[in-house]
């Protein structure tokens, strides 16, 4: 029967809240380079394949040649990034004809891209996706609370026990049936110091998320797609943002992955950062004027919740005073990534807090970095 | 020279019942080694070509292994039936049954009947372990020897209550209690003519499985409560089956035991099994596999076959035909949902003459297979079948499929709650 049970493994899709997708910072490879990648979540998910209902709010085809697609698929908790190249044909032309907003159902492999220490950039990449409704999204909101609600259950048992190592998984062999998600709570126990903070805020997200489909108002997805995105940005700026997060992601193809990175690049035509220089200064020059005379204030009550939630009315947390603080250094070339990181300290934000900041503003097209340690706005 | 050979050469000689020259063995082996053939090898190949035999490796019907070459079990025969099965337009007689020791019930099958009749207790050698629907079976060659022993298996203690939802494949004296909810009577050949058995569904509160009783027991009738001792476990299209012969007991019990369908089961927990019958369970539709849609079958044996070509039967005139191979998932687990023609057009809404017309007019058949992924994927379903473990990995063959109930509101209060603690 052994042989048997090695066929049978099928990832299990699991069901995941883009906040949390969003907030996990820690992943495995398991054996050699063929061997599937996993995303580990605050609560312990060992995730490879996942399955979304949610809205996609913006798609853009970022490729030459009409083969790479972008788009960005909402749940009320947060947006997930979806890429679809020329190896996901069915997706890219899907996406292509796609009007938004729209309900889609997609499954997809997570995908990470690790630039530096501490900054883990995640994506979706379909295996399969098509339409959906409104009542499927909400069954879906539902449900994923259901299993994000165990896990967190799962979680906070296993911290109270206090154990660890062999103690730790035999606890959790009692408790769960799932030998990855036994895994994935050991190595998220292991690697998540801020867990005490991390899980009630995932909690609280879960509470709206449910919130949202139970009640006739509240419900986000006829959110235009520009809200989600503070600025009006520049098309050929956005481009270019878009160009360095494909090269980003062009990186984090293995081999035997289906695609390779010289393929990826080569495909792209990825621009080098001269070529957009000037467009980019004068841009600029327009925002710092823009941002002049404002004031940065440290709302503490806004840094315990460091990801955004989009239906609520925007208030000064630290991901817009992080924004104020590039806009002010940065006088036309950029600045350093660990400068921001201080003034942000002095400003009264944590490292951790200023650095997801960060990733979130350049998740959301908000700021990028045209060459590793520097951020610079869009 | 001749020193060295010896041991060898008297271990063939054991190994064989007539007496052969030796002069000719110490000729053949020198030969083999001279072809630089390994001695373990030679060896081997002087004690068949002389029709001896290797020691068997004695083991027990727990332990035995797909693929284990040379076998002895000592083992008593809970039935034989007999078979005539066509192979390659021949007609052949097979004989097949279960054999039984202190450890495990295992199937057996064989090409002569070695006079086996029920309640034999047997030890037989030169017997092999090939794979049987993924299980181990006892399979008898024309060189496995088979002996009638006069001595009884071992009696086995009373085991303890057992749940249906526990058993296993090979499971033997098992001591359960359920009641009967259906039962039919079939006709099986044996060697000795045609003999009646019993089949039929048994349920404890929360397990539905089958059973077939070898017995004619008057206390087996429908609506019956009832504890079977020493009652043993096959799997039955990977569905575990409870067997009752002669050697078991059969008690009526005054009180009743009444099912209750288990709903919203997580996959996780499902495939956990080995197989399961008529259970429901409800996920999503994440994957329709290739091989969806319009498919073409054989008119004799139904197999799925291309262009009109079979693989037993040749060319013959193919019959149109619908399924949906799915992934259902629950995000807690996942497996293979199989529907039919009857239930792709009960959730598709396409027929056969339709799925025609979608093939003809795209000019492909792979236009009903992506209709019905247009149609079906990502989408919620529940549905209801048995669940078998195999080569394929875990597949539900669903007899219905429908679309759950809306429970949206209710589900969210409940969570609300959870969560407010």
């Amino acid at each position: 029967m052994e042989k048997t049970e090695k066929i049978m493994d099928r990832e299990i899709a699991w069901r995941i809240f883009a906040h949390e997708f969003n907030a996990s910072n820690l992943y495995v490879s398991e054996g050699d380079e063929r061997a599937p990648n996993y995303i580990i979540t605050p609560t312990g998910v060992k995730c490879n394949r996942l399955f979304i209902i949610g809205v996609i709010t913006e798609v853009e085809n970022i490729g030459k040649d009409n083969n790479l697609w972008r788009a960005r698929i909402a749940d009320p908790t947060g947006v997930f990034t979806l890429y679809a190249g020329q190896y996901q044909p069915e997706a890219a032309i899907f996406l292509s004809e796609l009007e938004v907003p729209a309900y889609v159902a997609l499954v997809g492999k997570a995908r990470k891209y690790e630039p530096e220490d501490g900054n883990v950039y995640l994506s979706v990449r379909p295996e399969e996706i098509n339409v959906a409704d409104e009542k499927q999204r909400d069954m879906w909101v539902i449900e994923t609370a259901e299993r994000t609600l165990e896990r967190i259950k799962i979680m906070e048992d296993a911290l109270d026990s206090g154990l660890s190592g062999n103690e730790l998984q035999k606890f959790l062999e009692k408790k769960v049936k799932n030998p990855a998600l036994i895994n994935g709570v050991s190595h998220a126990i292991r690697h998540y110091k801020n867990l005490d903070r991390i899980l009630p805020e995932l909690k609280k997200s879960l509470v709206h998320a449910v919130k949202t489909v139970a009640s006739d108002s509240g419900i986000i997805y006829d959110h235009p797609p520009e809200k989600l995105t503070s600025k009006h940005v520049e098309p050929g700026i956005q481009e270019r943002y878009s160009i360095k997060s494909i090269k980003s992601m062009a990186h984090e193809q293995k081999p035997g992955d289906g695609d390779t990175t010289e393929e990826l690049e080569e495909n792209l035509n990825i621009k080098e950062p001269e070529e957009v220089e000037d467009r980019i200064d004068l841009n600029e020059l327009k925002e710092i004027e823009s941002v002049e005379g404002s004031e940065v204030v440290a709302d503490s009550s806004g840094l315990q919740t460091p990801v955004q939630t989009n239906e609520e009315p925007p208030k000064p947390g630290p991901k817009e005073i992080i924004d104020d603080i590039i806009d002010r250094l940065d006088i036309g070339k950029g600045t350093s990534f660990s400068g921001v990181i201080e003034t942000a300290q002095k400003a009264g934000i944590e490292a951790e807090i200023a650095e997801s900041a960060i990733k979130e503003l350049m998740d959301e097209g908000r700021c990028y970095e045209p060459k590793i340690g520097t951020l610079r706005k869009v | 020279m001749e020193i060295e050979y010896a041991p060898h050469i008297e271990e063939i000689k054991k190994a064989l019942d007539t007496e052969i020259d030796e002069v000719n063995i110490i000729a053949e082996l020198k030969k083999l080694l001279q072809f630089r053939v390994p001695l373990a090898e030679a060896k081997r190949s002087l004690i068949r070509k002389y029709g001896g035999a290797e020691k068997s490796i004695v083991r027990k019907l727990k332990d035995i292994k797909i693929g284990d070459p040379n076998i002895e079990i000592t083992a008593e025969v809970l039935e034989v039936t007999r078979k005539t099965i066509n192979i390659k337009n021949t007609e052949k007689t097979v004989f097949t049954g279960n054999l039984r020791d202190e450890t495990a019930v295992r199937s057996f099958s064989a090409w002569s009947d070695h006079d086996l009749k029920a309640g034999d207790v047997i030890n037989i050698t030169q017997a092999y372990v090939r794979n049987w629907q993924e299980r181990p079976e006892i399979n008898l060659s024309p060189r496995s020897k088979v002996t009638k022993l006069s001595t009884r298996l071992q009696e086995m203690e009373e085991s303890p209550l057992r749940k249906l939802s526990e058993f296993k494949d090979g499971d033997i004296n098992v001591h359960t209690e359920f009641a009967i909810l259906s039962i039919d009577f079939h006709d099986i050949n044996t060697k000795d003519g045609i003999k009646k058995i019993i089949g039929g569904i048994i349920a404890d509160e929360e397990t539905k499985l089958p059973f077939t009783s070898w017995v004619i027991y008057p206390e087996l009738a429908v609506g019956n409560t009832i504890e079977v001792k020493n009652g043993y476990v096959r799997s039955f299209r990977g569905v575990p089956t409870l067997n009752i012969n002669e050697g078991s007991k059969i008690i009526k019990l005054a009180q009743n035991i009444v099912f209750r369908e288990k709903v919203g089961s997580r996959i996780e927990d499902v495939i956990e099994k080995d197989g399961a019958y008529d259970i429901v369970v409800e996920g999503n539709i994440l994957s329709i596999r290739p091989g969806s849609g319009l498919i073409n079958r054989c008119p004799r044996c139904s197999r799925v076959i291309q262009k009109g070509m079979c693989r037993s039967h040749g060319k013959v005139e193919d019959k149109a035909d619908m399924r949906i191979k799915a992934i259902i998932d629950d995000g807690t687990g996942a497996m293979t949902l199989v529907l039919d023609s009857r239930l792709t057009q009960k959730i598709c809404g396409i027929g056969i003459e339709e799925a025609k017309n979608l093939a003809r007019t795209a000019m492909s058949q792979k236009a009903v297979e992506d209709e019905i992924k247009r149609k079906l994927q990502g989408r919620r379903f529940a549905a209801r079948g048995n669940m078998s473990k195999g080569e394929f990995g875990i597949t539900l063959v669903a007899n219905d499929v429908w679309e759950p109930l809306e429970t949206l509101q209710e589900k969210a209060q409940q969570l609300l709650g959870r969560m407010a603690d």
